[in-house]
């Protein structure tokens, strides 16, 4: 075997035997962090620091796609999305191929009510409680998410995924608008 | 067995010498040079005792420039050519406001780069920083008898892509070779953090003379992750100075226009009431006033906390972004480390312990903490320690993005994103036969394009024709362990190699700095000869490092005996160059010793490669029937 084909085959592996985890939407955090730190610590290039330049190059791109991986894994939609593309390739980031009046409605509500915070009094503390209600309803999705892929429901485990990427992103310009008032 | 005799201590051609390298602390206000020396961390000082060297340089007709204390010195009297607190204009536009508030003389020029003019020639924020680490590094050289192999530079963890790429270029023009680039509060962690065998999270606020970081971090066995950092590249003590000055300026009634020499003379007596007031309840001072008369006042505690509240309230803010994208709150922080001689401020102290509820650590001098903690990455860094007691895992501070339609930026890193790091995007043309393509790249957090810093423009040529949207454009974004950004693009679907033309919007390019380095080098006491001279030595001696560390731990497994004299021979002759040769020489015989290396290192990449698949389970089938052999 080459250093090149082992090497090509640890950049190509999926990311849960990248860090001998079972394949499915509920890991263990704890256990992904140490086995994320074990891999750090054999493959960073700073291990290489005193090597040859190739060594160090080789390094990088393992560590690379150790954190990729790592960041992929230890946060829930991104992990949920990632599952589902191993599980299928009907998935796109898309928000267009969105075809569900229930939760256009949804969208359509939660955008007014930030804008609405957005023009309103006090939009800091109302802010705070519009994203609390947000966490919550991710909390929901993610159950729901969860158990429709246990149950190998590919097309109610979409619905769900589309709906959790736009909470999440409405979620996301509430900390925006947050940080715009703080003035960061 | 013969292969081993080389590994006996003692013996080996070229002995275990310890490798020099330093940790530099690049300040707003001081810079400091450290080492390691006997195991522990130490500031190397200057002839007459000090550790800290005023950021300063001051420019002469036709002499060499004067940096530290006695450019100081000349700073009210001398305003347009002693400059301060360069740092807060490293990889600045010289369109921005910051540079049009420094107060000196810009040169006319076609450059992005802000060019100040001086009696002594016009110089670029990042040569005159190589001023600064220049008088260091010959400090270091000196007082260590031995020239550097390496120096790991400190930076502000929310400097963006430019500031840190400045700061390279200015070591560069020191003659420097850059071990890595490391943010200033993770440096102070470390030097925290193994010094107290500390456990746990932290946060660090450091408050510098120019900057202010946050960043909160998870320390694990001799991993130090960053789990979060954010900040204000232009906050800092200056802005304390400033805000005092207003005051002064008020309080005694000045209306008359003030010149750059009396407002420099203002700020500074400004400082020096703020630093007397971190003992005293009140101080007097006394103002000269345009017209040639005084004005007498006092400042007390209370009159200062009211002054600079505003300041330290902005500073607040980001402690607040930390714990929010780091998904903690205050009563999961372990400890809070104070960094940065804005710390020793005692306002600033109170309000941080009040805002996480608990006692600041202030033990290790704030102002020497971060060159310190940057002597003991440098230390492993050149092998002296062992890098399995330390690793650090950063993270990058600004979410890296692309220009899309309608001036919207599409965000490809996040910020707080591990480093290092890659993510590739794709994109596709928009009309039949369209050969070219204009690529936006920017850093911020803003959704648009103008809210955000703009890092490079890149212009892909030779896409081969075909219909809209069927070329496939991978534009791939890569941040290295300095925190510094590639961006390579190519075309999928032809193979067709497309060329890249990255043109950093506020930086100087390769050429730049090659025609500088030339210029400011015909200027100085070395000459182009040593300089490459010493570049190869240093280049050389890292190889020599690497063959022999690799030799002395796996010779054996990986070399026949042949092999080993034939790479033997050539480590020989590399090092009877660096005797006797000059720099082309050197070159020469170390490249010859890269290739006759080639196979050695590729085998032990194998066998690295091979430990990490073990127990792992990686389908491919040339790997398993490989690793069945």
């Amino acid at each position: 075997m080459t250093a090149q084909h082992a090497f090509k085959a640890i950049l190509e592996a999926d990311f849960f035997s990248l860090f001998n985890l079972p394949e499915k939407f509920d890991i263990d955090l704890p256990t992904l962090a140490e086995r994320y730190r074990d891999l750090q610590k054999q493959t960073h290039p700073d291990r290489f620091s005193t090597g040859f330049e190739r060594e160090r190059l080789l390094a990088t791109q393992l560590a690379a796609y150790a954190n990729e991986a790592y960041q992929t894994l230890k946060s829930d939609l991104p992990r949920a999305k990632y599952l589902f593309s191993l599980k299928t390739d009907d998935w796109q980031d898309e928000q267009a191929s969105v075809n569900d009046p229930a939760l256009l409605m949804e969208q359509m509500e939660l955008r007014d009510e930030l804008d609405l915070i957005r023009s309103g009094e006090d939009p800091a503390g109302k802010l705070i409680a519009f994203s609390n209600k947000l966490e919550q309803r991710i909390q929901q999705i993610r159950q729901s998410y969860g158990d429709s892929l246990e149950k190998n429901q590919l097309n109610v485990a979409k619905k769900h995924l589309h709906e959790w990427q736009f909470v999440c992103k409405i979620l996301q310009q509430a900390d925006l608008l947050l940080e715009e008032l703080e003035d960061i | 067995m013969a292969l081993l005799q080389i590994s006996e201590p003692g013996e080996s051609p070229m002995p275990h010498q310890r490798k020099n390298a330093v940790g530099i602390d690049l300040g707003t206000t001081n810079s400091l040079v450290s080492c390691v020396q006997s195991g522990q961390p130490t500031t190397i000082s200057d002839e007459q005792g000090e550790a800290l060297l005023p950021s300063t340089v001051t420019y002469r007709k036709n002499l060499p420039p004067i940096v530290g204390h006695q450019a100081l010195e000349l700073a009210s009297t001398d305003p347009y050519n002693t400059i301060l607190s360069i740092k807060r204009l490293m990889g600045l536009s010289k369109e921005d406001d910051g540079v049009k508030a420094s107060g000196y003389r810009l040169a006319e020029a076609d450059s992005s780069v802000p060019i100040i003019d001086t009696v002594g020639g016009q110089f670029t924020p990042a040569q005159i920083s190589a001023e600064i680490l220049s008088a260091l590094k010959h400090r270091a050289e000196s007082a260590l008898g031995t020239t550097l192999m390496g120096a790991v530079i400190t930076v502000p963890a929310y400097f963006d892509d430019g500031q840190r790429q400045a700061t390279k270029d200015a070591a560069k023009f020191a003659g420097i070779h850059v071990l890595r680039l490391l943010n200033e509060p993770t440096a102070a962690a470390i030097a925290y953090g193994l010094d107290q065998g500390e456990e746990g999270t932290v946060v660090v606020y450091d408050l510098g003379g120019g900057t202010f970081d946050i960043s909160l971090l998870r320390l694990h066995k001799g991993i130090f992750e960053v789990l979060a950092t954010a900040g204000d590249s232009a906050l800092g003590g200056d802005d304390l100075d400033r805000a005092i000055s207003h005051w002064m300026l008020a309080e005694s009634d000045q209306k008359d226009e003030i010149d750059n020499q009396q407002m420099r003379q203002i700020l500074l007596q400004a400082k020096s009431l703020k630093h007397q007031l971190t003992d005293a309840e009140e101080v007097t001072f006394k103002l000269s006033l345009v017209d040639g008369q005084h004005w007498n006042g006092t400042l007390n505690q209370q009159q200062l906390n009211q002054i600079i509240d505003p300041l330290i309230s902005k500073t607040l803010a980001p402690c607040r972004r930390v714990l929010r994208d780091a998904g903690l709150t205050r009563d999961q922080i372990d400890a809070v480390i104070m960094v940065g001689g804005s710390t020793r401020t005692s306002r600033v102290r109170e309000r941080v312990s009040e805002f996480f509820g608990k006692e600041v650590l202030t033990s290790v001098d704030p102002e020497q903490v971060v060159a310190l903690g940057a002597a003991i990455q440098a230390d492993t860094l050149s092998g002296n320690r062992s890098a399995d007691d330390l690793l650090l895992l950063d993270v990058t501070p600004l979410s890296l993005g692309i220009e899309t339609m309608g001036g919207l930026v599409d965000k490809i890193i996040p910020r707080n994103s591990t480093i290092p790091i890659a993510r590739a995007q794709e994109f596709t043309t928009y009309k039949d036969g369209q050969t070219a393509m204009s690529l936006h790249i920017v850093q911020g957090e803003r959704e648009t394009v103008e809210a955000c810093r703009s890092l490079a423009k890149i212009n892909l040529t030779g896409i081969p024709p075909m219909v809209a949207g069927a070329a496939r454009i991978k534009v791939i974004y890569q941040v290295d362990t300095d925190g510094l950004l590639t961006v390579t693009a190519t075309e999928k679907v032809s193979g067709v190699q497309t060329s890249i033309d990255v043109k950093p919007s506020y930086g100087l390019d390769d050429s730049d700095i090659e025609k500088m380095l030339k210029e400011s080098i015909s200027s100085s006491q070395e000459d182009m000869e040593t300089r490459r001279f010493r570049e190869q030595q240093v280049e050389a001696e890292r190889v020599l490092l690497a063959l022999d560390s690799a030799i002395e731990k796996d010779a054996a497994v990986f070399l026949n005996d042949e092999e080993r004299a034939t790479l033997m021979d050539a480590r020989e002759h590399l090092l009877t160059m660096i005797k006797q040769g000059n720099h082309l020489e050197i070159k020469k015989a170390r490249e010859k010793l890269e290739i006759a290396s080639e196979d050695y290192v590729a085998r032990r990449m194998n066998a690295n490669v091979r430990e990490l698949m073990a127990g792992r389970n990686i389908e491919d089938v040339d790997t398993q029937i490989d690793l069945e052999e």
